[in-house]
């Protein structure tokens, strides 16, 4: 409340009518399709006025210190030449400039499209903590951003070491982040790329109208009928990155006479197997929005898509692995009649569908009402080989099967593993298991169709972890001019998750029905195996056919309301802004087994929990002169955890995560630009600190201490919580436009982003009754995983009169590091079973075992060029985008395997010539294409 | 609109140009193929002959083109075989059996219970280890496991997967021979110590249980007695023992340091365990288990420095082939009574303890209590027996089973602790003499029994 008060106090300072005041106004429209062109930047050169036009693509100056005389209007707009107009400004009087036409740049729009298909190589984030930001990105006119997006972004790096749940992306004002992760889910709206050209981009946390926003930046796509030009859009592209092909199509109708408008985008993006062996992709878009405006004051939009997304993943691999089978092996897939069968495949099939309501209040007030409905499924599958079947002694089950990993990896079938042992190495089984992992290496599925067959039920099954969404969204936002200064916008939302989480079998793989019990289950003195096995003891020893739960069955109920308010202050020398928001959030499980494991809090509700969280920003730009600028930000908010990290092991119980917190998020920054017709720059340094984060990870751990000799081993659930994280840095981007013709760039980043504590480490599993305390985890220091921390660029354009262009860039990047196992940095690394610590136990060999991996550097090179033309009315024209040219290796990402939980065990590992539990890693694309021919007409 | 015509085209054209195979992938059709055997067939038996056992050297079959036809009577299924396939050489009435090392885990899934394989014998290697003969790879010193890269070279399988018909056997009948066949022992239980209320076994579910449990399995027609071992990797380790007796079905094989011979099950399956128990006839008096005002007679060894002590105070102490009897013995100053058939080469060794007379006349609800603790234990040989009319002969003596309780000891160590019987002999009268009685056979039914704090009570 203080806050607010604050706020009202500020712009009353500021207000005020101003006497005698000079204007010039004037509406920006595409030159081929008269379509009104948002969001372009109008500055009257070597003064500090400058503006924005709307949604209409009006614009106006309005002020009695207007510079008088023959100056310059500049007009820059992403995809558009830049415009200079001669204007002469004369006292007293109202200057209206009409019409002013900007003539598109068709090779912008195709590297557009280069970049984006860039994003849609995702990888698995869920597994490897890796997530893409460029995709945030494309839509800015930032020197230093469109590296990032178009260059830097295929390794990972993310702009101040953010992850991407800090970005929030948002459809006609609806915020698209999942709930569960937090993390914008970009499949759900690829290959629409030609209907989300519309996107207002505020990078970090500067302003954005309809969102608070988050740390890595906010974008609004607006994707409504009447904003899409009158025309239509097609290509067909071939590349060998993530997809082969792609073929896209796109018409727009403008707006009809009768108030009507429509708009219908499709697309298909295909590989058989895609730059990594196995892989498949098969994904498909459709779009359809259609607004009838009713009268000036009123319209309504109806938007709706559905992306159809299928996507065999790619396995991490060892070095080991890597060394026998090269960058592009998968271990995930198997041929199956003379066909690639991927044995990882995410499908995300989530169609949305939203209502929005334009209503133009009054000249100074406009409200927007926005409903949105998505639903359906997202599932990952994987093998399960737990298949049992029921052995009876005197009325007592136990379970007798189980199959073995078919993981053509696992550990036991790698030569490593015969040479385990230093002082007695099997050379020849190793030496034979290399020849076979060599020449063979691939899952056998014709093997677990014949184990099923053999064993005569199933053992083997397809499986998929399931989460079946049910979300709507309903806000409000406000946009009033309160004078010619000041700007209100204010936002109120809701919404709401429904997720329904299960396992199913995809696959019997040639057996009926699947006996659903826990193979690993093991009974004791108080419950027996088989009470323990049963995944629901409300429905014992199951059999379960394709597509029922199995395994695990639970709902995830979300809620969250938020109010953002925000003022913006625009005068002549300074403009600046406060913003501030307020939210409301619960989660709530609600469990449909009841679990063997934990019959007593496995079933029904959970807690609800409850996060009330506030946050405040603010910022400024100082023009020092027409050519340089002072900018900051400061902001402070608390942020909900993510659902994911809010349950320490939802698929079996209710358990809620020890002394969960929201985040604490503080963060500054200041910029410095510099812009001359020539010269555009800009310099920032930021720091940012996160707290009291918390996250949750799930392995197989080997070298346990505390529990007793017999269970060193078990598969857990990590929680590590209170995490403390620092992002500082600087970036800087420059451009120089040497002749009309020819531009030069550079641009480069240098973060540091770390651990800034030591966070509480505790681990869960159903191998042991009770939470497992390891104290501290000394990761203080540690970097923090996910793409280089340091990269830098320069490149040059060319783009000729003509209509073609090319450009290349050198791009240098340094510090990646290997996002290191948490459990190993804590006191169980160096005690033994008995809790005692280890004999024998050097410091600094251990100081070694423990250095944080460090990937080498490396340089990659990249092209872009392309032509159009205009044949009767229509332009055509073509693209290619070459990426690492030089076929550079170099590894994305990658993580230490938990399996070495300790000291000894790390050691004996670690002596060995191969480790056996080695780090994985992921390695990006060699030198790769993407060649597309487009008719846009 | 013409446009839009065009653009429809292009919808069209996207939404069927399916070409990713990503669902409905069909069943692969199982393949038939004909066995391809080129070279001399023979059998388990002539293989294991190859075996020296006196030089114990490893056998290498090479330029050999034979091939040995077996079937499988193992199956890893239940976990309680790891890396390994048992072979007999028939299907009935089998002759010998023989272990193939094979480094692969579920094999069940493709050499199953009954089928029918050749093992092409050309590369690998045979020794006697744990008591067993077993084919692998030579490495050094060792025979180990077939690489699972050379499992298909080494193993085809025929199409055939045959019923298996148990070979018919009493447990006294084991023998050397008999090693690696599928046997079916009848008319079995489990010894009674194993099913008490206050702890009831596990396969091997029990703290105690390292790589296997061994369970002791009694005949009810001669109670001749052997172990069941099962893998504390098993599927069915912590199911509870089955408390009834009848038959069980499994391989017949040598404990791991080839001390005596156990049934290894496939799987819980195996058990057809439907008859009532056939425990002898137990001394049954009332239901008195509070110990008397009196002490009629006390026994803790403190004074029995000696055997001639022993007798002194009224023991009779008897082996009856002559061999090793009772022993005094001492531990951390306390004194008891111990029996072991260790160290000695009696099979069987049936020695007895008798207690001095004990007059019950006039006596309501007497009790016997002691403490038994069981030391390196591989088998329960120990019973408790009580007679109103001893003849001076412990093998003319007309004695009763007493319910005591045996412990079930460490197999490789000493014991924990005594633990106390209490048992209600208020039904007695006269003159009684109690007995125990080992029955051990060395070296495999050797444990140890420290016996101490003996008291008769009554009223």
């Amino acid at each position: 409340m203080k806050f607010l008060i604050f706020l009202l106090f500020f712009g009353m300072g500021f207000s005020g009518s101003l006497a005698q005041e000079i204007s010039l106004e004037g509406k920006l429209v595409d030159a081929q399709t008269y379509k009104e062109l948002s969001g372009a930047k109008i500055q009257i050169e070597k003064s500090f006025f400058e503006t924005i036009s709307d949604e209409n693509g009006a614009f106006l100056f309005s002020s009695k210190d207007l510079p008088l005389g023959e100056q310059i209007l500049s007009i820059s707009l992403p995809d558009y030449k830049l415009l200079r107009i001669p204007v002469i400004i004369e006292k007293g009087i109202n200057k209206d400039l009409g019409l002013i036409l900007m003539q598109p740049v068709l090779a912008d729009y195709a590297s557009q499209i280069s970049t984006i298909s860039l994003s849609d190589a995702e990888l698995d984030e869920d597994e490897a903590h890796i997530d893409n930001l460029a995709g945030l990105l494309q839509a800015s006119r930032d020197v230093f951003l469109n590296a990032a997006a178009f260059d830097f972004s295929q390794t990972f790096f993310r702009p101040r070491g953010l992850d991407s749940e800090h970005g929030k992306v948002l459809i006609n004002g609806i915020e698209m982040n999942k709930i569960y992760t937090g993390r914008p889910q970009w499949s759900a709206w690829g290959g629409l790329n030609d209907v989300q050209r519309n996107q207002v981009f505020s990078m970090g946390l500067s302003p954005s109208e309809v969102s608070f926003g988050g740390l890595a930046g906010t974008m609004n796509i607006i994707m409504r009928a009447s904003k899409y030009a009158k025309g239509g859009k097609a290509s067909i592209a071939a590349a060998n990155r993530s997809y082969n092909g792609r073929l896209m199509a796109s018409y727009g109708s403008g707006e009809l006479n009768n108030g009507w408008a429509y708009a219908i985008s499709a697309s298909r993006r295909f590989a058989n197997e895609a730059y990594v062996d196995g892989t498949l992709y098969d994904a498909n878009a459709f779009f359809l929005s259609v607004e009838k405006t009713f009268n000036k004051k009123h319209s309504l939009n109806f938007t709706g898509f559905y992306t159809p997304n299928i996507r065999g993943k790619s396995s991490p691999n060892t070095e080991e692995v890597f060394e026998l089978k090269g960058r592009k092996y998968n271990a995930y897939w198997g041929y199956q009649d003379g066909e690639i069968r991927n044995s990882r495949v995410r499908e995300i099939k989530e169609p949305v569908l939203m209502l929005n309501h334009f209503w133009n209040f009054s000249e100074k007030v406009s409200i927007n009402n926005n409903f949105a409905f998505q639903f359906g499924k997202m599932g990952n599958s994987r093998i399960d080989f737990g298949g049992t079947r029921r052995a009876e002694v005197n009325d007592q089950s136990g379970y007798v099967g189980g199959g073995t990993n078919p993981d053509p990896t696992y550990y036991q079938k790698l030569p490593s593993y015969y040479l385990r042992f230093a002082d007695n190495p099997n050379y020849e089984a190793a030496y034979l298991a290399q020849q076979d992992f060599k020449e063979d290496g691939q899952l056998d599925w014709q093997q677990l169709y014949n184990a099923n067959n053999a064993a005569g039920y199933t053992v083997y099954a397809l499986a998929e972890d399931r989460s079946d969404d049910l979300k709507f969204d309903l806000n409000s936002i406000i946009s009033a001019k309160i004078n010619d200064n000041i700007d209100l916008n204010g936002k109120l939302a809701f919404s709401y998750l429904n997720s329904h989480n299960f396992a199913s079998i995809k696959d019997m793989l040639g057996g009926d029905t699947f006996l659903d019990v826990d193979f690993f289950a093991e009974g004791d003195q108080e419950t027996s195996v088989e009470e323990r096995a049963q995944s629901d003891l409300q429905n014992p020893n199951r059999s379960v056919s394709e597509n029922e739960p199995y395994k695990y069955n639970f709902r995830f109920y979300a809620s969250s309301a938020n109010a953002f308010g925000q003022l913006n202050f625009d005068y002549d020398r300074l403009d600046f802004y406060s913003a501030f928001i307020a939210s409301q959030t619960s989660y709530q499980r609600d469990g449909l087994f009841q679990n063997g494991n934990y019959p007593d809090n496995s079933l029904g509700k959970s807690e609800q929990l409850n996060f009330t969280d506030f946050g405040g920003k603010i910022g400024a730009n100082y023009k020092l002169t027409s050519k340089h600028l002072l900018g900051f930000n400061a902001a402070w908010f608390t942020k909900p955890p993510n659902l994911r990290n809010s349950f320490s092991n939802s698929r079996q119980n209710n358990e809620v995560v020890q002394g969960l917190k929201s985040e604490q998020i503080q963060n500054i920054d200041f910029s410095y630009r510099y812009r001359s017709p020539n010269i555009k720059g800009r310099f920032s340094a930021y720091y940012t600190q996160i707290k009291e984060a918390t996250e949750i990870s799930f392995y197989y751990a080997d070298g346990l201490s505390g529990l007793g000799r017999n269970s060193t081993t078990a598969f857990v659930q990590e929680v590590l919580s209170g995490i403390d994280k620092q992002h500082l840095g600087l970036e800087i981007g420059i451009e120089a436009q040497l002749t009309s013709a020819i531009k030069v760039k550079a641009a480069g980043a240098m973060g540091q982003f770390i651990y800034n504590n030591n966070p509480e480490l505790y681990l869960t599993s159903d191998d042991f009754n009770e939470v497992v305390d390891y104290g501290t985890s000394y990761l203080k220091n540690y970097r923090i995983a996910g793409g280089p921390q340091r990269a830098a660029q320069i490149g040059f354009e060319y783009r000729d009169a003509d209509y073609w262009f090319f450009g290349t860039t050198a791009n240098f990047f340094s510090h990646a590091f290997l996002d290191i196992s948490p459990l190993t940095r804590t006191a169980n690394f160096l005690n033994d079973s008995d809790g005692l610590p280890i004999l024998n136990y050097d410091e600094n060999v251990a100081e070694q075992l423990l250095k944080q991996e460090q990937f080498n550097d490396y340089i990659l090179v990249n092209a872009i060029g392309g032509k159009s033309w205009l044949v009767k009315g229509k332009f055509v024209g073509f693209f290619i985008s070459l990426n690492n040219i030089f076929d550079k290796l170099y590894k994305t990402g990658g993580f230490e395997q938990s399996r070495n939980a300790n000291y000894r065990t790390l050691k004996q590992d670690q002596e060995r010539e191969t480790p056996i539990f080695a780090p994985k890693y992921w390695y990006g694309t060699g030198a790769s294409y993407f060649a597309m021919v487009y008719l846009r007409f | 609109m013409k446009n839009f015509k065009w653009i429809l085209v292009i919808f069209f054209m996207v939404s069927y140009s399916s070409c990713v195979k990503t669902e409905d992938f069909q069943l692969p059709e199982s393949e038939t193929k004909d066995l391809d055997i080129e070279g001399d067939i023979t059998g388990i038996s002539a293989v294991k002959s190859n075996f020296n056992p006196e030089t114990k050297e490893i056998y290498v079959f090479s330029e050999t083109d034979t091939w040995m036809e077996a079937y499988v009577v193992s199956s890893d299924e239940g976990g309680n075989f790891y890396k390994e396939l048992v072979l007999q050489d028939k299907p009935e009435n089998p002759i010998a059996g023989i272990l193939l090392l094979v480094d692969d885990n579920s094999l069940f899934e493709t050499y199953n219970f009954g089928r029918k394989i050749y093992v092409k014998l050309d590369g690998l290697a045979l020794w006697s280890n744990n008591g067993i003969h077993q084919l692998g790879i030579q490495n050094r010193g060792d025979v180990v496991a077939i690489p699972p890269s050379r499992i298909d070279d080494h193993i085809i399988r025929t199409m055939d997967t045959v019923e298996i018909v148990p070979l018919q056997l009493e447990i006294s009948e084991f023998k050397e021979e008999h090693e690696n066949l599928f046997i079916q022992v009848k008319n079995v239980q489990f010894n009674r110590n194993l099913l008490r209320e206050q702890h009831h076994y596990t396969f091997a579910g029990e703290v105690t249980d390292e790589y296997d449990g061994e369970r002791q399995l009694e005949s009810c027609s001669t109670g001749a007695s052997t172990m069941l071992s099962t893998s504390t990797f098993s599927g069915f380790k912590s199911l509870y023992l089955p408390e009834n007796s009848g038959n069980v079905k499994g391989i017949l094989t040598r404990n791991f340091y080839d001390d005596y011979f156990v049934i290894a099950v496939n799987s819980p399956d195996d058990f057809s365990f439907d008859g009532e128990r056939c425990d002898p006839e137990f001394l049954n008096c009332t239901n008195n288990t509070s110990e008397g005002i009196n002490v009629l007679f006390e026994e803790d060894f403190t004074n029995i420095t000696s055997l001639s002590a022993l007798e002194d105070s009224g023991w009779i102490n008897v082996n009856v082939n002559g061999g090793k009897v009772f022993q005094p013995g001492t531990f951390d100053g306390n004194r008891y009574i111990r029996v072991s058939a260790f160290n000695t080469e009696e099979a069987p060794m049936e020695a007895w303890l008798v207690s001095p007379p004990i007059n019950l006349d006039d006596v309501l609800g007497a009790q016997l209590s002691f403490d038994i603790m069981s030391s390196y234990d591989n088998a329960t040989i120990l019973s408790v027996l009580v007679t109103e009319e001893f003849t001076g002969n412990v093998l003319t003596t007309n004695w009763q089973p007493m319910d005591a309780i045996i412990p079930i000891g460490p197999t490789n160590q000493y014991g924990r602790g005594f633990v106390k019987s209490k048992i209600d002999i208020s039904c007695l009268k006269g003159d009684i003499h109690f007995a125990f009685r080992y029955l051990g056979a060395a070296p495999d039914k050797s444990t140890t029994y420290d016996i101490d704090n003996i008291r008769v009570s009554g009223n």
